[in-house]
């Protein structure tokens, strides 16, 4: 299933590494990673980690594994705490001029913004849930995807309250 | 700078920080071996108030400092050059992650404009050493060592134990450093509880399974021992008659002699242990980490119990077995906070009576031949000769699980061994390491032959530093737990496991300058061991014992703990 992990780390270089030492000793999948800096505070990072468990029980096994890393200050299951994730995506996508506008058309409900425009290519930016990003993609595939290029989730808790009430939230991230 | 008599002043550097640093840590001895890149380092050791071991090899120097700081509680300290020194020192340091043994482990770095391009010794010391340390820094500016050290002393020695690298590039070690802020540590990730900071809700729900159990057994690893615990584990077990079984390393946690004791459980463990895990009703484990060796097949698992888990590293609460009261604290706080409680005591008389005949019943068991040395019978001899109360270092095969079935520990830091890793090589130089932290107690390095040939270059450190430390090779020319397990489950088939061709041990040891004896019979045992375990001098003794004895009992594996093979009839 389906993991959303957010921490916050010291902001090294070996810090990254360490973390996905602690996924790959466990033989977990990173499915995306993003890593920023953060805001308020030079010294840490905000690294944003979507894995693939095969049982529930590993992931707070995981948590707490990558919580004991003394490079991690902070860390948190989103996907247990009620969080909000989204992805931005750049697809580029084969348009010679007779299906340029079809392609256009179906870009629209997706609120995907045309950034680029060449003789026979489109390139849209979207964001939105992963799983919006990969419906695109999925319906664009038959008209030829020349490239594609994803953030990855990035991810925060919803609202305040998450740590007055442990209650489970919904797993799917809205 | 010269003054008129051409004396060379020193001006202040990195490596004195350091020096000054590792002191104020309340270090008196590191362990170590020079080079290129930490050449500063150990100018500004030379003559100092730091005492320095010269092992042979960096291995022997991790090692080492992994026997100090076993049998003395303090962070074992170990300074590497860089490169091949650094990487010399891995085996030793995922060993001391294993075991959650402190080491403070200096590396040399080259110089920091070389780093990343593959200068002469260079190693990416931080990529390497991430997965098998607490943790491990790279200094990156001179003045932030005095900080950098106290944070590795700290990270090493809180929590749970751990070995803590820190890498030093040759320049910054070199560099003159005027001004030194006086900083605090700063490590917002790392949050260390109070010793009393334990779960108390779930300290109630143990004490009150302990107060309603039938047939309830203890655990207790290392983590006891680590706490200083050993008395309460003691008080709790005799307050709610609860027999104990020890893992590996927490052997000494209990005494041997106590009429609660079970023996060890696991692989190796007793019949009255391991029957007693499977047929308990509740599983109490104080400080060990449900290691595969000790649970066997984790299905078959004490199958019939409610499990409750102490231990002070979170992530191994529900790690390996399930555990319906995960106890999140100090084995010491969580067992005197049991005492303290009113949970009164379950009758168990019934499962004690069981208990006890198993042990009755079943005991360790061999055989005895004539004209030839059970290694088994040795190690009981060695017991007797140093009337157990030697602190015995063991190596990693046949004959450490024989040392750990026979030698009957009765008090804590006596027994030194590679549990987790099973290192080959560790335990003679750990020995040593024991023998300095301790010099005036007897020190016993039980080893196998494979294993001494492993590390006995550091025969030269015993002669070196006079260490009255006594060495005994359980000597069977084999590499005997391979050649067990080959045996068992591969036909016979003895691949590489036979070593015929061996030095001379008791020439070996003298041309190092130590005194060397073979021993092949029992009244040349006794007689060696009457001399030379109550004199002060080192001494190795090639103690011939029988080639195909076998560790019994045995738990295969795949098998649950009840299924032993090799218990009595």
């Amino acid at each position: 299933m389906k993991k959303v992990v957010q921490l916050l780390t010291n902001n090294e270089s070996s810090a990254l590494s360490r973390i996905l030492g602690v996924l790959s000793k466990r033989q977990c999948h990173v499915e995306s990673l993003s890593v920023t800096s953060d805001v308020f505070n030079p010294d840490f990072s905000n690294v944003t980690l979507v894995t693939d468990l095969k049982r529930e029980e590993e992931a707070s096994l995981l948590i707490k594994q990558l919580d004991k890393l003394i490079d991690v200050v902070e860390v948190k299951d989103l996907t247990i705490k009620g969080g909000v994730a989204r992805e931005l995506a750049l697809v580029k996508v084969a348009s010679p001029s007779d299906i340029r506008s079809e392609v256009i058309s179906l870009a629209e409900p997706f609120r995907a913004s045309i950034i680029n425009v060449s003789r026979d290519a489109l390139t849209f930016q979207l964001t939105g849930k992963s799983e919006k990003i990969d419906a695109f993609i999925e319906l664009v595939k038959p008209y030829g995807i020349k490239e594609v290029s994803r953030t990855g989730a990035v991810a925060f808790i919803r609202n305040d309250q998450e740590d007055s009430s442990a209650k489970e939230c919904s797993l799917a991230l809205n | 700078m010269r003054n008129d008599d051409k004396t060379v002043m020193r001006v202040r550097t990195g490596a004195d920080l350091l020096i000054e640093s590792i002191l104020a840590s309340g270090t008196d001895t590191i362990f170590g071996y020079p080079g290129g890149a930490v050449l500063p380092i150990y100018d500004a050791l030379y003559g100092g108030k730091l005492k320095h071991v010269l092992t042979r090899h960096e291995q022997g120097a991790v090692h080492a400092a992994e026997g100090f700081a076993r049998v003395s509680g303090k962070p074992g300290v170990v300074i590497v050059t860089s490169g091949p020194g650094a990487t010399n020192v891995v085996t030793g340091l995922m060993d001391a992650m294993m075991d959650s043994l402190p080491l403070v482990v200096f590396t040399g770095q080259v110089a920091s404009g070389f780093i990343g391009t593959d200068a002469f010794q260079e190693a990416d010391v931080l990529g390497i050493t991430a997965p098998t340390t607490k943790h491990s820094f790279q200094i990156k500016r001179a003045s932030d060592i005095p900080r950098i050290v106290k944070e590795a002393f700290h990270i090493a020695t809180t929590g749970r134990p751990g070995p803590v690298v820190v890498d030093i590039p040759k320049d910054l070690a070199g560099q003159v450093v005027e001004q030194v802020p006086d900083e605090e540590m700063n490590l917002p990730g790392y949050r260390v509880k109070d010793d009393l900071d334990i779960d108390l809700l779930q300290v109630k729900r143990l004490g009150e399974a302990l107060s309603a159990s039938e047939r309830p057994v203890i655990l207790a690893g290392a983590g006891v021992v680590h706490a200083k615990a050993s008395e309460l584990l003691l008080e709790v077990a005799e307050k709610f008659n609860v027999p104990v079984v020890n893992t590996l390393l927490g052997l000494g946690s209990f005494p041997a002699d106590h009429p609660l004791f079970l023996g060890m459980g696991g692989m190796h463990g007793t019949y009255a242990a391991n029957v007693a895990i499977t047929e308990c009703d509740l599983l109490v484990n104080f400080g060990a980490r449900f290691d595969d060796r000790l649970t066997g097949n984790l299905a078959k698992f004490a199958p019939n119990a409610k499990v409750a888990h102490v231990d002070i590293d979170p992530s191994e609460l529900g790690k390996n077995v399930k555990t319906d009261i995960p106890v999140e604290g100090d084995a010491k706080a969580v067992l005197n906070s049991l005492l303290m409680g009113s949970y009164p005591s379950p009758d168990t008389e019934d499962w004690r009576k069981l208990t006890a005949k198993n042990k009755m019943a079943y005991p360790l068991q061999y055989k005895i031949e004539d004209n030839q040395i059970l290694p088994q019978q040795m190690v009981e001899w060695l017991h007797d000769y140093t009337k157990g109360e030697a602190i015995v270092v063991t190596d990693v095969g046949q004959h450490q699980m024989w040392a750990a079935q026979y030698y009957s520990f009765t008090k804590p830091n006596r027994f030194v061994t590679s549990g987790g890793l099973g290192t080959m090589g560790f335990g003679f130089p750990a020995a040593i390491g024991a023998q300095i932290a301790e010099p005036e107690k007897k020190v016993v390095a039980v080893l196998g032959d494979g294993g001494f040939q492993m590390t006995l270059q550091e025969l030269a450190v015993v002669k070196e530093r006079n260490l009255p430390l006594k060495v005994v090779i359980l000597n069977n020319e084999v590499l005997g737990m391979v050649r067990q397990w080959q045996e068992a489950f591969y036909e016979e088939r003895y691949s590489e496991s036979l070593i015929p061709v061996q030095p001379d041990f008791v020439k070996l040891a003298e041309s190092y300058g130590i005194k060397g004896v073979r021993v092949e019979s029992e009244q040349e045992a006794r007689q060696v061991l009457a001399e030379t375990m109550t004199n002060n001098e080192p001494i190795v003794i090639d103690c011939r014992v029988k080639k195909l004895e076998n560790v019994y009992p045995m738990v295969a594996p795949g098998k649950g703990l009840n299924e032993m093979l090799g218990v009595k009839a």
